[in-house]
């Protein structure tokens, strides 16, 4: 049998009215108003934004680096397990991720699409190749743990790329995202049209799409206080003593979960 | 920051832009059909004969995108 490719789903997925719509027929939006465009033409609006990107803050920002390290920090906590010796960073883009990933894993390798956003990551080459995250160019369980920071709401069918993490993944996936139910990220991300994915994830949502995908032992947390690329350095200094756990309206929305 | 000096340190890259790490290759696959691939100079070949797709590596970087893949050449 021909292995079906991305084009084909996309192609089998006819666009909705209302906006994304699952293969099953469910709608995969949160308050039931998604972007109206389909899929593939998310995707490919998302490609292009990430192609022109130019206003992120660098992997070492005194904000990024506190948001960074204080999301590390909780994670090599909560992470559970032994400690990972191999990881790959889905959709790594500038590095901020991998940068401060090295405390809790000593190798890490990192995929994305976008030529742009490699060409500024700071890691050697040799751990980086540009790759679809529907197609991760991976054998199976090739890394103890596969991670994204803030990808899926950038992805038209979040489901199937958590799918091809646990494929690629030997022991735990980790995903980061947006949380939905924090007002200021709600917020932010109805205003700004290249965020709007975000509505799509809260704890709630994000366990249901690691199950979906087949991943077992999940365990999903609403975090944080504050953004690493918009908040002003001074109020990232207050914001950053609150406790980083803030149950249901964290800003972001951490899940874990073991392959199946 | 952590190790930031080994990290941002050159690696063999500097002296040949198309080595790839051979633990990175070794668990590289084609991305369409999952098979594994092995390197030709600044390209990395699928080695399932159905298949065959190549795929480039630019400025040391696989470019593992079946869209910008070479198909393989006919005989």
């Amino acid at each position: 049998m021909e292995p079906t490719t991305h084009r084909q789903v996309e192609n089998a997925t006819a666009p909705s009215a209302g906006g994304f719509r699952d293969p099953d027929g469910e709608s995969s939006h949160l308050f039931g108003q998604p972007p109206a465009m389909d899929r593939s033409t998310f995707d490919r609006r998302q490609a292009e934004f990430w192609g022109t990107r130019t206003n992120l803050r660098a992997f070492d920002h005194p904000v990024v680096e506190r948001f960074a390290r204080q999301r590390v920090e909780w994670l090599a906590k909560s992470l559970g397990g032994p400690p990972p010796r191999t990881a790959l960073d889905v959709g790594c883009g500038d590095g901020f991720g991998q940068a401060y990933m090295q405390r809790i894993c000593p190798v890490i390798f990192g995929c994305d699409a976008s030529p742009e956003m490699l060409a500024s990551n700071p890691l050697p080459r040799s751990r980086l190749c540009r790759a679809d995250a529907y197609q991760l160019p991976f054998a199976d369980q090739s890394f103890d743990l596969v991670y994204c920071w803030e990808l899926l709401h950038h992805i038209g069918e979040p489901e199937r790329v958590v799918r091809e993490m646990a494929r690629t993944a030997r022991d735990r996936v980790l995903v980061c995202e947006p949380n939905a139910w924090n007002p200021a990220m709600a917020l932010f991300s109805t205003l700004v049209p290249e965020e709007r994915g975000a509505l799509r994830f809260t704890p709630l949502s994000l366990r249901g799409i690691m199950k979906r995908a087949g991943l077992r032992d999940i365990r999903v947390c609403a975090v944080g206080t504050f953004t690493p690329n918009r908040t002003p350095d001074r109020l990232s200094q207050l914001l950053h003593r609150l406790p980083y756990r803030v149950p249901w309206i964290g800003m972001y929305t951490i899940g874990i979960g073991r392959r199946g | 920051m952590d190790n930031i000096n080994d990290m941002t340190a050159s690696d063999a890259y500097d002296e040949d832009p198309t080595w790839i790490d051979p633990d990175f290759l070794e668990i590289l696959v084609c991305p369409e059909c999952k098979a594994s691939v092995t390197q030709e100079g600044a390209w990395l070949v699928c080695g399932n004969p159905k298949c065959g797709l190549r795929y480039p590596i630019r400025d040391g970087i696989p470019v593992m995108l079946v869209e910008e893949a070479e198909k393989p050449h006919r005989k």
